[in-house]
C-alpha cells in the first residue's frame, strides 16, 4: 500500500481526531459532553474514510506536477523563513526582509520595486501598528525595533 | 413621530456631520480592506476624538467609520479571497471564484447593491421594532440562541455535497477546535496543554486569516499565474450589471435582510453567525445548491445583505436596554458615555431624534460607502491579474498582520502561519475550509447556549420553548430541503456563469 500525501493528511486528521476525543475523556462530565458528542462520531466517519481509502487503493483527488511541487517547496520555505526571522528580528522587521528577499529572489522584482514595498510593509506594521495604534509589537531575540 | 424622524434626518445633514460621516467612511473602507482590522478598531482610534463632538457629529463620524468596513471588508474577500473582516467570510465563497473567472467587477458590484439595499433594511427593522424592542429582546433566550447556533451548523451538511465524508470531517474539526480553551460554563480548561495561550481558545481572526490568506497564496503561487484565470472585465460595464443582480434576486435579498437583523438583534451572537447562516439560507433554498461555490450571485447577495442588516439589529439591543448587541456596539456603548447619553428606555423617551439620526446615518453610510467603493471597483479589479509571485508575498504578509492585529499577540501569528499551511492542504485533498470556519464560528455560540439553556429549563427545553420549537422546525426544513427539491423540483435555475 503506497502512502501519498492525501493519505498521509487524512491520517494526520484522524489522529488528531483521536487525541481531541482520548483527551476528552478526562474532563468534568459537563466539560467533556459535547466534545464527545461532536468527536466520536467525527472519529468513525475519518475511520471510514481512511479504510475505504486503503482498501479501495484509489488515485488521489489532485496530483501536483513537478513544478507545481517546486513552487509550493519554495512558499513553504519562505513561510518558514518568515517564522524565523519573526522570531529572531521581531515582527515588523521580519515582514520586511521577508517582502525584499521574496520579490527580490523569487518575483525576480527590480531593487527599487522590492525595496519600496518592504519599505511600505515596515512602516505598515511598525506605523500603523507600533505607533499610532500603540500595540505590543514582538521584538524578537535580538530586541532591535 | 414623522417629525422627529425628519429631526434626525436634519440632524445627519448638518455640514459637519457629513464631512466627518465622509472622513469616517473612508478610514472604514481601508480599516475593513486590511485583514485583521475591523470597525472595532476604527472605532477605538476614532472614540478620543468624539469627546468635544455633538452627538449628531461623533455618531455621523462613528457609524460612518463603522459601516463602511462592511463594504472594505468584502472587496479584499472578493478580490484575494482574504476577507478584510471575519464579517466577510462567506462573501470568498463565491465572491472569489467570480474574481477567478474576470468577473470581479460584478462581484464588487452585487455586493455594493446588497450592502445598499440590506443597510436600507435593517434600518427599516429598527424603526419598526421601536415600540416592541424591549419585549422581543427579553424573548430571546440561550435556548433560542443555542437554536440559531445549530440552524448555522446544519449548513455544513449542505456544503458536504461534493464529499460529504470530508465536508462533515471539516465541520466537526471545526467544532472541537472551537472547544479548546475554557469550558464556558465550567471553566475547566480543556486541550490546552497548560498554556494560558489558549486559555481563551483559538483566535477566529487568525484562522481565518491562515486559511484564506497564507493558504490560498500557497496555492496560487504553486499554480502559478494570477487570481483571474480569464480575461479581466475592467470597466463599469461588469459592475453595473452585478447592481442589477440583488433586484433579480429581491426576494432572497429581503429573506437575508431579515436574518441578519434577527441575528444582530441577539446579544452575544455576532456578525459573522449572520454572515454563515443567511449563506446556508441562500443554499438550502436554492434548487441547485451544489453549484454554490462556483461564483452564484445569490452566494454574495445573501451575506452581504445580512451583514450589512445587522448593523440596524445589533442597535435594537443597545439602544433599548444599554446591551450590546455586538463587540463593535460594546465600543459604540462607551461613546455614548462620553457623549452624556444613557443607552436604555431613555433614548425612546427623550433622546427618539439621535435614536432616528443613528438609523439615516447607518442608511446613509451604507449608501455613500457603496458608492465610493464601486467608484474604485473597475481599478480595483485590476489587483486579480497581478501575477502570483508578486500577489503571495503580499498578502501572506497582510495575513500575518492581521493575525497580530487581531489581539496584539504573537501566538497569533503562528496560528495564522500554520493553519495557512493547513488550509492549503485541506483544498489540495478536498477538505472544506468552509465547513471548518461555520465550525469554528458557530461552536462556542452552540455550547454556551447549550449548557446555559439545559441548566434553566433542563433538557427538554427544545419542546418546552414556542421560540425555540419554532426554530428547530424550521432546522429541519432547512436541513431536508434541499434533498426534497433535487427529488422533486421540476425546473432548474440558472447558474451564475
Amino acid at each position: 500500500m503506497k502512502l501519498n500525501g492525501e493519505r498521509l493528511f487524512n491520517l494526520a486528521v484522524l489522529a488528531v481526531l483521536c487525541g481531541f476525543v482520548f483527551m476528552a475523556i478526562d474532563f468534568t462530565p459537563k466539560a467533556r459532553l459535547l466534545p464527545l458528542v461532536i468527536g466520536i462520531p467525527s472519529l468513525v466517519l475519518m475511520i471510514i474514510l481512511v479504510a475505504a481509502d486503503f482498501l479501495k487503493n484509489r488515485e488521489p483527488v489532485k496530483k501536483l506536477s513537478d513544478e507545481q511541487l517546486k513552487r509550493q517547496w519554495i512558499m513553504f520555505a519562505g513561510i518558514a523563513g518568515l517564522l524565523a526571522m519573526i522570531l529572531v528580528v521581531g515582527l515588523s522587521l521580519a515582514v520586511a526582509i521577508y517582502m525584499l528577499l521574496f520579490l527580490r529572489l523569487v518575483g525576480r522584482m527590480g531593487w527599487a520595486g522590492s525595496v519600496g514595498i518592504a519599505i511600505f510593509a515596515f512602516v505598515l506594521v511598525y506605523g500603523l501598528f507600533g505607533m499610532m495604534l500603540h500595540y505590543p509589537l514582538y521584538k524578537g531575540l535580538l530586541d532591535l525595533v | 413621530m414623522i417629525d422627529t424622524m425628519l429631526q434626525g434626518l436634519a440632524l445627519m445633514l448638518q455640514p459637519e456631520a457629513l464631512l466627518y460621516q465622509f472622513l469616517g467612511m473612508i478610514l472604514g473602507l481601508i480599516f475593513g480592506a486590511i485583514p485583521g482590522l475591523s470597525g472595532i478598531q476604527a472605532l477605538a482610534i476614532l472614540i478620543p476624538f468624539v469627546f468635544t463632538m455633538d452627538a449628531n457629529v461623533a455618531f455621523s463620524f462613528l457609524l460612518g467609520a463603522h459601516v463602511a468596513t462592511c463594504f472594505g471588508g468584502s472587496i479584499t474577500a472578493i478580490l484575494l479571497n482574504v476577507p478584510g473582516t471575519s464579517l466577510s467570510i462567506a462573501t470568498c465563497w463565491d465572491g472569489h471564484p467570480m474574481a477567478k473567472q474576470g468577473r470581479a467587477g460584478e462581484a464588487l458590484g452585487i455586493s455594493a447593491m446588497s450592502n445598499v439595499l440590506g443597510g436600507w433594511f435593517g434600518v427599516i427593522v429598527l424603526a419598526i421594532s421601536i415600540p416592541v424592542m424591549q419585549p422581543m429582546i427579553m424573548a430571546l433566550q440561550p435556548s433560542e440562541l443555542f437554536m440559531v447556533a445549530l440552524l448555522g451548523i446544519t449548513l455544513i451538511v449542505t456544503l458536504s455535497a461534493k464529499s460529504m465524508i470530508k465536508g462533515l470531517v471539516s465541520g466537526m474539526l471545526g467544532l472541537m477546535i472551537s472547544f479548546i480553551g475554557q469550558d464556558p460554563v465550567t471553566g475547566v480548561s480543556r486541550y490546552t496543554f497548560g498554556t494560558v495561550n489558549l486559555m481563551d481558545g483559538i483566535d477566529l481572526v487568525a484562522v481565518v486569516c491562515g486559511l484564506y490568506a497564507v493558504g490560498e497564496m500557497i496555492k496560487l503561487f504553486a499554480d502559478g499565474g494570477a487570481v483571474a484565470k480569464g480575461e479581466v472585465v475592467y470597466g463599469l460595464e461588469g459592475v453595473w450589471k452585478g447592481m442589477l443582480q440583488p433586484f433579480k434576486h429581491w426576494f432572497l435579498l429581503i429573506r437575508c435582510s431579515v436574518i441578519g437583523a434577527l441575528i444582530g438583534a441577539c446579544p452575544g451572537v455576532g456578525g459573522t453567525v449572520a454572515n454563515v447562516v443567511a449563506y446556508g439560507h441562500a443554499v438550502q433554498t436554492s434548487k441547485n445548491p451544489e453549484t454554490f461555490g462556483t461564483g452564484r450571485p445569490e452566494g454574495i447577495i445573501a451575506p452581504e445583505s445580512s451583514h450589512i442588516s445587522k448593523e440596524g439589529g445589533q442597535m435594537i439591543p443597545t439602544l433599548a436596554l444599554g446591551i450590546p448587541g455586538g463587540e463593535a456596539t460594546a465600543v459604540l456603548l462607551g461613546a455614548f458615555l462620553i457623549l452624556g447619553l444613557q443607552p436604555g428606555p431613555a433614548m425612546i423617551t427623550e433622546h427618539l431624534d439621535i435614536t432616528f439620526s443613528i438609523m439615516w446615518i447607518i442608511a446613509f453610510s451604507s449608501l455613500m460607502s457603496s458608492a465610493l467603493g464601486l467608484l474604485l471597483a473597475g481599478q480595483l479589479a485590476r489587483i486579480t491579474s497581478v501575477p502570483g509571485h508578486i500577489l503571495a508575498p503580499l498578502i501572506v504578509v497582510f495575513g500575518v498582520v492581521g493575525a497580530f492585529a487581531s489581539h496584539g499577540s504573537i501566538i497569533d501569528v503562528f496560528v495564522a502561519l500554520g493553519f495557512g499551511v493547513i488550509g492549503y492542504y485541506m483544498r489540495l485533498f478536498g477538505y472544506s475550509e468552509a465547513c471548518l470556519i461555520i465550525g469554528l464560528v458557530l461552536g462556542t455560540i452552540f455550547e454556551r447556549n447549550f449548557q446555559m439553556a439545559n441548566m434553566m429549563y433542563g433538557p427538554t427545553f427544545v419542546f418546552t420553548r414556542p421560540i425555540s420549537l419554532v426554530l428547530l422546525i424550521a432546522t429541519v426544513i432547512m436541513l431536508f430541503l434541499p434533498f426534497i427539491k433535487g427529488k422533486f423540483g421540476k425546473g432548474k435555475e440558472a447558474t451564475g456563469a
